[in-house]
C-alpha cells in the first residue's frame, strides 16, 4: 500500500508547495494547512501502515495482537496535528495581517 | 553560609514590596538584613581566625560531578564583610538619593541584594562550579544596575558594554575552571588548593593561567579591558560606590588571590600580572588626572587602584600579598566614601565638574569631614589606614624579586597623580574660591551617614590596626599563601627610605595639583588616542559582528514568505535528488494491498488537494481542503490509527471554521505572474512532491516493528495500566514531550492574541465587549444546538475518560469540547472579549494541572511526571493515577487554546452573517 500512499502524499506535498509559492494570501493559507497534512501523512506512512490494526490491547490481554501498527509515530503525529492547528492559526493571522499591501488596498477599494 | 545567602535572596525578593509600601524610608529598613548578615559574619569570625572552618555542601550535582558548596575562610570573610558593611550603608544612602523615585529605588534595592548574594556566593564558594555561577551572576547584576535608568541611552550602552566585556571573561573563566578541575581531578576548591604542584607542573598551565587571568582582567577592568568601567559610571552614585569601586571590580582581584596558591609561584604569573597591573596603574592615574568630572576622575583612580592590586599579586611575595589585601580594604572604604560624597555634591549643587565647584566648606561641613578623611586615606597620610597600606606597598615594591627600582618609580608616579586627584576631590570643592553654586534641599542625614561612617572606619582601623584589621588580614593572608612557602625576602630598603618615598610622593602630588593645567596641556596630544582607544575598537568590533550577521541573514531571509521559503524547499528538493541518485535497490515496495475502500479514500484525498489548487474562490478552496482533511482522517482509520483519525477529523472541523474566519469572503484573485515564474513554481512543487514520495518509498520498513515500538506495546498494560498504547505513550511514557507540546500550544495562543490585539483595540469601543454578540440568527441552528451542544460536551468527556483504554484522550476530547463551545456561541451568541479571557484562564488551569500531575511524581519520591497510581480500581475507568490527571490538563489546555484563538478571530471579523 505504501507505494500508492507515497504517490498520494507526493501529490499533496506538490499542491501544498505550489499554493505556498503563490502571491495570494488565501492560497498561501490553504497551502500551509495542506502542507501540515502532507507532513503528518508522511511520518505516518514512512513507518509502515500496511498492518492496518490499531495498537490496542484487547480487554484481559497483556499485549496488542500482532501484527499492529507502530504506536510511536502515531503519538508523534497526534500531537503534531493539534500543535499544527494552533501554529496554523498563528501563521494564518500573520499572513493576513502582513499580506501584500496592494491586496488589502484593493479590498478596501471594493468595499467602498 | 546557606542561611546568609537565604537572607540576602529573600531580601532581594521582599525589597520591592517594602519600598512600594514605605517609600524612601523602606531603604533604611532594608539595611537591617544586611546588618544581620554582618552580625552572622562577625559571629563566625573567631572560628575563621582559629582556622576551624567547616565546609558546607548545599547540593550535590552528580551529573556535573560538582557541588554547590561553601566554605568561609579568611579571604572570604574579608570580602564578605566589605560587601555587607558597604552594602548596608549604600542602601541607607540610596533611600536619600532616590527619595523622589520610589520605583527606581525598589529596583535598586532588589538588584543590590541580589548582587550581594552573588558576590558573597563568589567569595565563599568552595566549588569551581559554584564559583563560576556566582561570578556570572555578579556580571548580570552589574548589567542590571548600570542600566538602572534604562531610559538613558548612555546607561544602556554602558550596561551593554560592561556585560559584553565581563561576559567574554566569564566564558574564558568557564573553560579555565574546567581545565583546572580536569588537571586537579576535583571541583572542590579546598582540595584543589592542596594540589597546586599538579597544576603548576601540568602542560596546560599556561592555558589555564591565560584564561583565568583574562577573566580576572575583564572583571577588574585591567588595561586594555578597562574601558567598560568609565562607561559604567552612567549608573547613579550609590551603584558606582557599591559595585564599581568597592566590590564588583575587586572580584577579579579576588579570583587571582583565591587561585594564587595554585597558579602562582611561576615566573609567567609574575610577568603577566606585573606588567598588566603596572600598565593599568599608569593608564588609570594619567586619565584620572586629566578629568574635570569628579565621578569620572574617581572611576579612573579606581583603575589605578585595581592596577596596583594586580601588580602586587603579580609580585607575589608575602609582603606584597599582605599589602594587596590591606589595600583592598583601604581602597574599598575611601573610594566608596568619595563616590558617595560626589553623589551628594551633585545632588546638592547639580554639578560634579571640579571647575564649577568651590567654597562649600561653610555650607556642608559634615561632607567636608568625610571627604577630607577619605582623601587623606587615599593619599596615605597617618593616622589613617591608608598610611599603613602605603608603607606596605612601598615595602613590597622595593622588595620585589625583579625590577624593584622600576616598579617603585612607576608606583610613585602613579601615586603622585592619585594624590593630586585626592586633593581635587577632597579639598578643591570646599576651599577653592568660587561663587558657591545654588544649593538644593536634600535628605542630608541619609546621604552623609554612609560616607562619614566609611571614612571614620578608615581612621579607626588605622589607629586600632593591630587589634581590628590585622587578625582578619592575617587569616586572609593564610588563605592566599596557603602553603607556607618560604619566600626569600630581605628588606633591602630601610624604613627611612620608605618614609622618605612617601613624603616625596606627597610633594609630587602637591606639585602636580599646582601645575595641573600646564601638565594637562602637555598631555593634550594623548587625547587623540581616544579615537583609537579600546572603546572605539569595541564599537568597531561590535558593529562588524552585527553587520556580518545582518548580511548573512539577508541572504537567507527576505521579506515575504515566498523568498524565505525558497531555501528550505531547495534543501528538500536536494534530499529528493540524493534519494533518486541512490538507486532503486533501496526502495521498498510492500505487497500491493489496495482494496476499493482505500483506493477511494486516496483518490478523494488527491482530488481535494488538486481542487485547492484550481479553486477560484475561497469557499471552493476551503471545501476542497475539507475533503482532503476528512479523507486523510478516514485514511488514518482504515490504516490502523483510530486515535489519529478522531483527532484529524476534529481538527479539520475547527480548521475549516478558522479558515473561513480568517479569509472571510476574500476572492482568490487569478495569479498575475508571468509564465516563467509559474513554470518555476510548478517545477519546485513537483520536485518537493517527488521527494516526499521517494522518502516514503525508501523508508518504508520491512514489516517488523522497531524494538522501541514493541517495548512500548509490551509495557503499556503492566506498567502504564492502559490498553491504548498511543495514549499511554502520550500521557505516561513520553509525558515530558507531551508537556512541552502543550506549552507550545499555550504559547501559540498567546502569539495569536498578541497579533490580534493591535487589530481589536480599534473596534473594541464601538462593538462593546461586554454585550452579548449574536452571530447567526437561525431558529433551526438553535434548536439543533440545544441537543447537540450537551451531547458534544458529554462525548468529549467520554473521550477523555476512556482514552486510556480505547481510542480517545485529552487532545481529541479538548477539540470536541471546543467544537461544542463554538457551536453554542454561534447559535446563542457570546460575550465578546470576556469569552477570550475565560479561555485564557482555562489554559492557565490546564497548565497548572499538567504541572501538578508531574509534581506528584516528584513528591512521591519518583521523578517528574512519573506515573503514580492508586491501588484500587474504579469501574468503567480502571486504575486511577497521575497520567489521567495529566490527560485532563491536556484536555483543558487544548480546549482553552482552540476557543481562545477562534474567539479572537471572531472578534476581529465581527458578525459572520
Amino acid at each position: 500500500m505504501s507505494d500508492w500512499l507515497g504517490i498520494g502524499v507526493g501529490v499533496l506535498a506538490a499542491c501544498a508547495t505550489y499554493l505556498l509559492l503563490c502571491k495570494n494570501p488565501s492560497r498561501r493559507a490553504v497551502g500551509i494547512i495542506l502542507f501540515g497534512i502532507a507532513i503528518n501523512l508522511l511520518v505516518f506512512a514512512m513507518t509502515g501502515a500496511e498492518h492496518s490494526r490499531a495498537p490496542l490491547v484487547a480487554p484481559g490481554q497483556e499485549v496488542p495482537r500482532a501484527p499492529f501498527t507502530d504506536p510511536l509515530p502515531q503519538a508523534l503525529v497526534l500531537t503534531a496535528i493539534v500543535i499544527g492547528f494552533a501554529l496554523q492559526a498563528f501563521a494564518l493571522v500573520l499572513i493576513t495581517l502582513t499580506g501584500p499591501v496592494d491586496d488589502a488596498e484593493q479590498e478596501a477599494g471594493e468595499e467602498q | 553560609m546557606t542561611i546568609i545567602l537565604a537572607i540576602l535572596l529573600a531580601s532581594a525578593v521582599l525589597a520591592a514590596p517594602v519600598i512600594h509600601r514605605l517609600k524612601a524610608f523602606g531603604a533604611t529598613i532594608l539595611a537591617i538584613p544586611m546588618m544581620v548578615v554582618v552580625g552572622f559574619l562577625l559571629n563566625e569570625m573567631p572560628d575563621v581566625l582559629a582556622g576551624k572552618i567547616e565546609r558546607e555542601v548545599f547540593a550535590n550535582l552528580p551529573l556535573l560531578s560538582a557541588e554547590i558548596a561553601f566554605r568561609l575562610d579568611g579571604l572570604g570573610l574579608l570580602f564578605s564583610l566589605l560587601v555587607c558593611v558597604i552594602g548596608a550603608l549604600v542602601l541607607i544612602y540610596a533611600g536619600g538619593y532616590f527619595s523622589d523615585k520610589p520605583s527606581v529605588l525598589a529596583r535598586f534595592s532588589s538588584f543590590a541584594y541580589l548582587f550581594a548574594a552573588a558576590m558573597i556566593g563568589l567569595v565563599v564558594a568552595d566549588d569551581l562550579l559554584t564559583l563560576f555561577i556566582s561570578w556570572e551572576l555578579t556580571s548580570v547584576c552589574s548589567f542590571l544596575l548600570i542600566g538602572l535608568k534604562h531610559d538613558d541611552s548612555n546607561a544602556r550602552s554602558g550596561a551593554m558594554r560592561a556585560l559584553l566585556v565581563t561576559g567574554a571573561g566569564g566564558v574564558a573563566l568557564l573553560v579555565g575552571l574546567l581545565l583546572l578541575a580536569d588537571i586537579a581531578g576535583t571541583t572542590s576548591i579546598s582540595t584543589l588548593l592542596e594540589r597546586g604542584d599538579d597544576v603548576r607542573s601540568s602542560s596546560a598551565y599556561l592555558f589555564v593561567l591565560g584564561l583565568i587571568a583574562f577573566a580576572a582582567f575583564t572583571k577588574s577592568a585591567q588595561a586594555p579591558f578597562h574601558y567598560w568601567l568609565p562607561g559604567a559610571m552612567a549608573a547613579p552614585g550609590p551603584i558606582s560606590a557599591f559595585l564599581h569601586s568597592a566590590t564588583l571590580v575587586k572580584a577579579g582581584v579576588f579570583l587571582l588571590a583565591r587561585l594564587h596558591p595554585v597558579l602562582g609561584f611561576r615566573p609567567e604569573w609574575n610577568v603577566l600580572l606585573g606588567h598588566v597591573g603596572a600598565i593599568t596603574l599608569i593608564v588609570g592615574a594619567t586619565l584620572a588626572f586629566a578629568q574635570n568630572d569628579l565621578k569620572r576622575m574617581l572611576a579612573y583612580t579606581t583603575l589605578a587602584g585595581l592596577g596596583t592590586l594586580v601588580l602586587l599579586l603579580g609580585i607575589g611575595t608575602e609582603p606584597a600579598l599582605k599589602a594587596a589585601l590591606l589595600f583592598v580594604t583601604v581602597h574599598a572604604l575611601y573610594k566608596a566614601s568619595l563616590f558617595l560624597i560626589v553623589g551628594y555634591l551633585e545632588k546638592r549643587t547639580g554639578t560634579r565638574d571640579v571647575t564649577q565647584l568651590g567654597g562649600l566648606l561653610s555650607r556642608t561641613p559634615i561632607a567636608f569631614v568625610a571627604a577630607i578623611l577619605a582623601a587623606l586615606s587615599m593619599s596615605g597620610l597617618p593616622p589613617l589606614l591608608g598610611a599603613i597600606s602605603k608603607e606596605l606597598v612601598y615595602e613590597a615594591k622595593l622588595g620585589a624579586p625583579e625590577a624593584p627600582i622600576l616598579l617603585t618609580i612607576v608606583g610613585s608616579l602613579g601615586n603622585a597623580l592619585v594624590i593630586c586627584c585626592a586633593i581635587m576631590v577632597g579639598l578643591s570643592p570646599f576651599f577653592r574660591r568660587h561663587k558657591p553654586p545654588q544649593l538644593r534641599q536634600v535628605p542630608a542625614v541619609r546621604l552623609l551617614l554612609g560616607p562619614l561612617i566609611l571614612a571614620a572606619l578608615g581612621m579607626l582601623l588605622g589607629i586600632l590596626h593591630d587589634t581590628t584589621a590585622a587578625p582578619i588580614l592575617d587569616a586572609a593572608l593564610t588563605s592566599v599563601v596557603s602553603e607556607p612557602v618560604t619566600v626569600e625576602f630581605t628588606l633591602d630598603a630601610s624604613p627611612q627610605l620608605v618614609s622618605w618615598l612617601g613624603k616625596l610622593t606627597i610633594l609630587a602630588g602637591l606639585l602636580a595639583f599646582a601645575f595641573r593645567l600646564k601638565l594637562l596641556q602637555l598631555l593634550a596630544p594623548v587625547k587623540v588616542l581616544d579615537r583609537l582607544g579600546p572603546t572605539a575598537l569595541h564599537d568597531y568590533a561590535l558593529n562588524g559582528i552585527l553587520g556580518t550577521g545582518s548580511f548573512l541573514s539577508n541572504i537567507f531571509s527576505r521579506d515575504g514568505i515566498r523568498q524565505s521559503l525558497i531555501w528550505p524547499l531547495l534543501l528538500v528538493s536536494a534530499i529528493g535528488a540524493v534519494l533518486l541518485m541512490s538507486g532503486t535497490e533501496n526502495w521498498n515496495f510492500p505487497e500491493l494491498d489496495l482494496n476499493p475502500l482505500r483506493a477511494l479514500l486516496l483518490l478523494l484525498v488527491v482530488a481535494g488537494a488538486l481542487g485547492t489548487v484550481c479553486a477560484k474562490s475561497t469557499y471552493t478552496a476551503v471545501t476542497a481542503l475539507g475533503i482532503t482533511g476528512f479523507g486523510v482522517g478516514m485514511l488514518f482509520l482504515v490504516l490502523g490509527g483510530p486515535d489519529l483519525a478522531k483527532t484529524q477529523v476534529a481538527v479539520e472541523t475547527l480548521a475549516v471554521l478558522l479558515l473561513l474566519l480568517v479569509l472571510g469572503r476574500k476572492p482568490i484573485q487569478p495569479e498575475a505572474s508571468r509564465l516563467p515564474m509559474r513554470i518555476g513554481r510548478i517545477l519546485i512543487a513537483v520536485t518537493v512532491g517527488m521527494t516526499f514520495t521517494l522518502l516514503i518509498w525508501s523508508a518504508a520498513p520491512d514489516g517488523n516493528l522497531s524494538q522501541l515500538a514493541s517495548e512500548l506495546a509490551q509495557k503499556s498494560v503492566p506498567e502504564g495500566y492502559g490498553r491504548n498504547v498511543v495514549n499511554v505513550t502520550l500521557v505516561d511514557f513520553r509525558a515530558l514531550d507531551t508537556m512541552g507540546e502543550v506549552f507550545v500550544l499555550a504559547i501559540a495562543a498567546i502569539g495569536v492574541t498578541l497579533l490580534l490585539g493591535g487589530v481589536t483595540k480599534k473596534n473594541s469601543d464601538s462593538s462593546s465587549s461586554a454585550s452579548q454578540k449574536t452571530l447567526i440568527r437561525s431558529p433551526i441552528l438553535r434548536a439543533a444546538a440545544r441537543t447537540i451542544v450537551p451531547l458534544l460536551g458529554l462525548i468529549s468527556l467520554v473521550l477523555l475518560v476512556r482514552g486510556h483504554h480505547e481510542p480517545g484522550g485529552g487532545f481529541v476530547g479538548g477539540l470536541v469540547a471546543s467544537a461544542a463551545v463554538l457551536l453554542h456561541s454561534f447559535a446563542f451568541g457570546y460575550k465578546g472579549a470576556g469569552a477570550r479571557i475565560i479561555s485564557g484562564k482555562i489554559i492557565a488551569i490546564g497548565l497548572a494541572v499538567v504541572l501538578t500531575s508531574g509534581a506528584i511524581g516528584l513528591l512521591a519520591g519518583g521523578t517528574f511526571l512519573e506515573g503514580m497510581w492508586l491501588s484500587g480500581k474504579v469501574p468503567a475507568v480502571g486504575k486511577l493515577g497521575t497520567p489521567l490527571l495529566f490527560d485532563a490538563g491536556v484536555y483543558l489546555v487544548v480546549l482553552g487554546v482552540s476557543t481562545k484563538v477562534l474567539f479572537g478571530l471572531l472578534e476581529r471579523e465581527g458578525d459572520l452573517s
